[in-house]
């Protein structure tokens, strides 16, 4: 069941305006993660998480290294594209929200929604910078 | 028993622990007159009880493996109830 867009126009845009491409299509999604970093979050109405997930973006992309490629689906919205960012790394159950850091089109960190509530978006932030850390500086391991 | 969203624990993925080799782990809706109300959950029986540490540290790392849409677990079978996100130092 899809939200009413209006419901989400202003998460989506929260987002855009940090810089995310909406890839709302499968081949959309494959096109950003096929090379560099990109960060693919899925955004969520849930207000437990995604309200602290959003700020807590912003936040990590002031961050001195950062991803090559900002992507974002809308979990219940962009129905396919959200099944086919999830089928890459199906090892991991599927949340919303959630983020999930590409390199060269391989996940290699993902963070799931029970890491996100609860907690601040300074944590969330922080999750986020070390998986740049470690995988987005021009000296990290290919 | 107060509003539901003023429970602090509303919204959030919990363990709810049994003695046993029984654990459920789901997002937290509400306590009940007949238990906590947990959605979206996994009702595992991990076999053997020593497992039990290795497969909710696992869930922390990895998140919730549902396999229920909504459970009520009776009180009486709780032997605690605490945020997932807790067993990730558990690893």
């Amino acid at each position: 069941m899809r939200y009413p867009e209006e419901m989400v126009q202003p998460m989506r845009q929260e987002l855009v305006q940090m810089g995310f491409q909406e890839t709302r299509t499968p081949d959309a999604v494959k096109d950003v993660v096929a090379s560099g970093t990109t960060l693919l979050f899925i955004n969520s109405v849930c207000g437990c998480a995604g309200g602290i997930a959003r700020p807590g973006l912003a936040l990590a992309l002031s961050h001195d290294a950062v991803p090559d490629h900002l992507a974002t689906t809308f979990a219940g919205m962009d129905m396919e594209a959200t099944d086919f960012v999830r089928s890459l790394y199906s090892e991991y159950p599927p949340s919303s929200p959630q983020a999930a850091l590409f390199k060269d089109g391989k996940p290699v960190a993902v963070i799931q929604r029970h890491q996100i509530e609860g907690t601040t978006p300074q944590h969330f932030a922080g999750l986020l910078t070390a998986a740049f850390d470690q995988h987005c500086r021009s000296d990290a391991p290919a | 028993m107060g509003k539901t969203c003023d429970d602090p624990l509303h919204g959030l993925t919990v363990v709810v622990d049994t003695p046993g080799s029984v654990v459920y782990i789901g997002r937290y809706h509400s306590e009940t007159r007949d238990g906590f109300l947990l959605m979206d959950a996994d009702v595992r029986d991990v076999g053997d009880p020593s497992a039990k540490a290795d497969y909710l540290a696992r869930s922390a790392r990895m998140g919730v493996f549902k396999n229920t849409d909504r459970v009520i677990v009776p009180r009486s079978e709780a032997a605690s109830v605490r945020r997932l996100i807790e067993y990730a130092d558990t690893q």
